[in-house]
Parts: structure tokens; sequence; C-alpha cells
């Protein structure tokens, strides 16, 4: 379906996030070090015992940055999932009913959208207390704006295609066409957005960590680790720089991967927003090609062959 | 097969059975600036059970507004709609579900109609799945209507766009006669597809009318199309019916105006040189509504009783065009087709 031979920025989104998730699972899974307790002598340098050393209380610092891969890479994806599914509905739902439900639920995404993201988490992290689930609660909430406004804008061009109006006249429940006609056709530019949505999330999740509101100690994360070493950076950077590392390659892995979707997904940058009305006949790279042979004289031009995966029609 | 070659003698109309009444109905929507568009401005309608009714006008003038409030989908601001006899408007869940299966339609643009994303069977078989139909029968069902209309071998199982325009607008009108409706609104049908396939399509729905009883709503902007398959044509303009009747006598001798200048800018390969009448500007906004006759701006024959007192949609009785189910909106009925006639030139005509 997708060709990724010349898709160097999904191939490498896909590399980069699968090393880490990799390395988050695997390692503490096989490494002889608990990375909650206190393994070596503090602040090592790196050593055939404790390959990255270890920090100021003598943990080792490889597993411990596994531990923080995996929180980070878990909370980006679930709370991306979540908002995913949250900001759909929304969506839909607003685009499809219109009118004073829309405004509503348009303007409640606007207020949420207002609110600074760390201020909204941290609040929300305040009313239902620590732990993983209310970060996760409060990090979906934040990214379910988005999706909400990007679904939103191709239902209210696809509600007025005429296979909607079809299926309107030929009595189907709306709630049903709305799953059934205008999801399906409105989902790319979906996966896009919820790869930029999780790259976000690392670094709000990094954030309230570091501000010691995010993973609770003594679990490791990228942001509680910056925040612990702060005090010895001068003795031993590595300390700092490794989770920071960390951070970045996650984030640019989630964005090479929403670059590597938005690319496969459409050879035209731009046209993947909105579904376009009329006829898009371009044949897009890898689809399936089979021509039908005219079977009728008077249909003697068939029709170009179309990838069947694209937003218009 | 060009589409003059359709221009044949029109059809005779139908006993007289209505099938569909629409009474005064209006359907104003708000616009920018606390306006109000008048889409319909009144309609009054009979489609008779199993004629063809043409409907006429140019862009704008309502009449896919006027398909759209024939097969309910948006409740009319005002005005009745009797369905077989009862009240359509009336209808609300389950029953209006239950009639949908009776009035389907059949879309200008094939590549806009059928969900790309869902396979052909899958489209045709969703009017009869709604109606509750069981899944078997179904698909039974839609497999037949794909035969009726000659879709290609093996078409059921493929997606829209494996298809031409042509075999694409086969398989919508599959999907409309699927659940065996009594009427179908044909919005501009074939107006999208080639030439060559349109005479196709428009015999195609000819036959589907002969064998299944079909009542036909055809909307239109082409003449010629209307001329060879309607019983009898509707004129609009600016979401007024101006003129309905036979389509022999609508479209021969027209009594309105408006229709007149229709008329004269049909292309005519053998008449040579003549007079076209040319409509000075364009239709005023839908926003205002007249207070007279809504023609009466662009109209040559225009009074002072034009643009104050709204003309009623009545028989005429002029003397060339006996009262037989002609009706015409105007104060000067007849005037401008037999000035033509005569070779007095409106003011506002050329010849071309």
């Amino acid at each position: 379906m997708i060709k990724l031979k010349k898709n160097a920025a999904l191939v490498a989104g896909i590399a980069v996030l699968a090393a880490l998730a990799l390395y988050g699972l695997i390692v503490p899974l096989v490494s002889q070090w608990d990375p909650n307790l206190t393994v070596g002598m503090r602040l090592e340098g790196p050593s055939a015992e404790h390959w990255l050393g270890t920090d100021h209380l003598g943990r080792d610092n490889f597993v411990r940055l596994a531990i923080a891969a995996r929180y980070a890479l878990a909370i980006s994806f679930i709370s991306s999932i979540i908002s995913m599914v949250l900001g759909t509905a929304v969506g839909l739902l607003a685009g499809y009913a219109g009118g004073r439900l829309d405004n509503l639920l348009m303007r409640g995404t606007e207020i949420i959208m207002a609110i600074p993201a760390i201020l909204f988490a941290l609040v929300i992290r305040v009313i239902i207390g620590p732990g993983f689930v209310p970060l996760l609660i409060a990090m979906a909430i934040i990214g379910a704006p988005g999706f909400a406004r990007i679904m939103r804008s191709p239902i209210l061009v696809l509600r007025d295609r005429d296979f909607v109006v079809a299926a309107e006249i030929a009595g189907v429940r709306k709630p049903w066409i709305a799953v059934s006609h205008l999801l399906p056709n409105a989902t790319t530019p979906m996966l896009v957005n919820f790869a930029s949505t999780a790259s976000l999330a690392v670094l709000i999740e990094s954030s309230l960590s570091f501000l010691g509101q995010g993973v609770q100690a003594p679990d490791a994360s990228a942001g509680r680790m910056i925040q612990e070493s702060m005090r010895f950076m001068n003795d031993d950077p590595l300390l700092i720089v490794l989770p920071v590392i960390l951070i970045t390659l996650l984030t640019v892995g989630w964005n090479l991967l929403a670059d590597g979707v938005q690319m496969a997904l459409s050879p035209k940058a731009g046209n993947l927003a909105v579904p376009t009305r009329g006829r898009r006949r371009k044949k897009l790279p890898g689809g399936p090609t089979q021509a039908t042979a005219p079977t009728r004289p008077e249909d003697a031009t068939p029709a170009p062959p179309v990838h069947h995966d694209y937003v218009g029609a | 097969m060009t589409l003059t070659d359709l221009d044949i003698t029109p059809r005779p109309r139908a006993v007289e059975d209505p099938l569909m009444v629409l009474n005064g109905v209006r359907q104003e929507f708000p616009a920018a600036g606390g306006r109000t568009v008048h889409a319909l401005d009144g309609v009054t309608l009979e489609v008779q059970r199993g004629e063809t009714l043409g409907i006429v006008g140019e862009s704008g003038c309502g009449k896919s507004t006027l398909a759209r409030a024939a097969l309910l989908l948006r409740k009319p601001t005002a005005g009745e709609i009797r369905f077989d006899g009862k009240d359509a408007l009336a209808m609300r869940g389950g029953r209006l579900r239950a009639h949908r299966r009776r009035a389907q339609m059949v879309f200008q643009d094939p590549n806009d109609s059928l969900d790309p994303r869902y396979k052909v069977l899958r489209s045709v078989m969703e009017p009869l799945l709604s109606a509750g139909v069981p899944r078997g029968e179904a698909r039974a069902k839609a497999l037949e209507a794909l035969e009726a209309v000659g879709a290609p071998d093996g078409a059921a199982g493929r997606f829209p766009h494996e298809f031409s325009g042509g075999q694409r607008q086969r398989i919508a009108i599959a999907r409309a006669i699927a659940t065996e409706p009594e009427l179908v609104v044909l919005d501009e049908p074939t107006s999208a597809l080639d030439v060559s396939i349109q005479a196709q399509i428009l015999n195609l729905l000819l036959e589907l009318q002969e064998s299944k009883q079909l009542t036909y709503m055809f909307i239109s902007h082409n003449l010629a199309v209307i001329r060879h398959l309607s019983h009898r044509v509707a004129v609009m303009y600016l979401g007024r019916i101006v003129e309905v009747g036979p389509a022999s006598q609508v479209l021969a001798d027209p009594l309105h105006p408006y229709t007149a200048a229709l008329l004269s800018a049909v292309p005519d390969p053998d008449a040579g040189r003549r007079e076209r009448i040319i409509l000075q500007g364009d239709p005023p906004s839908p926003t205002q509504r007249a207070a007279g006759c809504a023609f009466a701006s662009r109209c040559w024959l225009a009074t002072e009783q034009c643009r104050t007192e709204a003309p009623p949609l009545v028989h005429t009785d002029v003397a060339a065009n006996p009262t037989g189910g002609h009706l015409v909106a105007c104060h000067r009925p007849g005037e401008g087709q037999e000035a033509l006639r005569l070779g007095l030139r409106p003011a506002s005509s050329t010849t071309v």
C-alpha cells in the first residue's frame, strides 16, 4: 500500500520509534541492574559494568533511561489514542449536526486550547491526584481539541456530498451515516495529527515530570532525570545530556512518522486536509492499478485507475 | 447521435392520477446579514403517476431545492406535500424511513454520488437494508437491479473508481430503483456525462420507466433532453413555477415570456438566422422577493401591473392554447411568443 523506498521520513520515523520501544521493553528485562536500586558508586562514568554510568544515587543510567523511554512512549501513544477517539467523536458530531451543537462544541474546544497545556495538566493533576492514569487523562484532554477541529472541516465538506445525501434519501440513520460514510472518508488527516500530537505529548510529559507532577519517584522519566541531575551538571554533564537526547529522539521520531504518513497518503502536499469535490483522478503511487476492461460500447473510456485509499472521490 | 436528434415528437400526457402534490411549498434559508433566501417561493405542482415531469430553469432558480423538498430531505418553511394522498410532511421516524423506499433520486455527478469506500454491491444494498429488507433478499434485489441497468459483470464486488462515468451512473440508477420506488427524482442525470453516453442513459431511463412503471421528476436545463423524455414540463424562475403544462404545448407554444426566451436560446441547426431573445441582466437576488411578477425586472413586456401584482398560476383561455392543463403565471400570456412569430422584435432581442 505504501511505498517505503521513496518515503525516507516514514522509514526513519518507524525505525527510531521501534528502536526506542525495543530498548524500553527489553533492556529492563534482561539487565542485571534494578533501575530503582543503588547498584554502583555515585556519579560513575561509563564503564563495562555501567554502560552509561550511574546517577547521584548510584543507579544505572542505561536501565533508567530505558524505563524513561518506555514511559514516554506509552504515555504519548496511549494519550494520543484517547485524544483521537475523543476528538474524532466531537468533530464528527459538531460537523455533521451543525448549528448550535456545533457552535457549543467548537467554543468548548477553543476554551481548552486557550489554556496553556502545562497549566491545564497541573490543574487536572491537582483535581484527580497523582499517578499514571490522571496523567493520561490530562494529556488526552489537552490533545483532543486538535483532533476535533481537524475532523470537523472535512466533515463539513463531506456532509453535502451526493453520496451522503443519497444515504439520507435511502433512510439510513444519521449516526450510521456518520460512522459508515463520513468517518472513513476523513481518516487520513487524523493519522498525521496523531503522530504530531504524540510528539507534543512527549514534551508535555517531560515538562510535567520535570515539575514533579508527571511520572512519580522512584520511577525514571526523562523530565525527572533532568531535574534531579541539575545539581550535578558540572560534575557529570552526561546525566543531563542523556535524557535530553532521549526526548529529542522521541519527538523527532514522532514528527518523522507524521511527515512520512502525510507524504504516503498525499503525493501532492496540501490536498490532504479537505476531501476534494469532483474528479481527482491522478494516479497515486503504489495504488492498486487494475483497470477494468470496458464491457459496453458506450462506456469505452475506462476510468483511469485510482488508489482507493484517498480522501476525495 | 447528437442531442438535436432526440428532438422527436413530445410524449403524450399521462392519465390524471397524482402521485405527489406540492401545495404552496416555500423553502427559506437564512442568509448573511439577516436576509432570507427564498429558494422556493410558493411552489404548487402535481406529479401524475407514471408520467415524466420535466423541470426546467436556469441555475439557481430552485430546481434542486425543489428536488430535495420532494424527497422530504428538509422540512419546507410552509406549504403542503402529499404523497399518494397522504400528508407526507406529517411523517416522522420509522414511518418516514419506511416511506423513503418509495421515492429515490439519481444525482448529476456519478463521481460524487457513490461512496468511494463502498463496494458497488454495498452502495446498491444500502437503501434496501435501511428499508428493513433482510440481508439475503437485499443482496438478490441489488444484483437484480444491477443487471437491470446493464452494469458490467462482476461490478458488485468492485469499487466505484474502477468504472467510467457512464457505468457509474448506471450503478447510481441501480441504487435508485433497487427498492422498487414509485417516484424517482432525476437531478440532471446526464449533464455530467459525455454526449455519446447521455443518449444511452436516457434510453435506459425510458426503458426502466416502461418496465417498472416509474414516475419521474426530471430536472434539467437541457430543453432537448426535457422534450425527449417529458410528458409535462414545469418552468421555474426564481423559486416560482411560471408555466406548467403538456410538453407539446409548453415547448411549442409557450405562454410565458420567460419560457419563450428559454426556447429561443436552444440552438437549431435548421433554422438559420432567427430571432433570439437576449434577456438583459442577471436574475434578481433570491433574497429580495419581488412584489409582483418575479420576471418583471427582465421582461420586455412588463407593465406597471407586472411590477406590483404577482400573477397567479392559472389556466389561460388564449384561443391558440386550449386549456388542456396548461397553466401560466403571467399578466400578458402568449404575447412574447406571438411577437416573435409575427417578427416583431422585442426591445431586447437580437438576430443571430
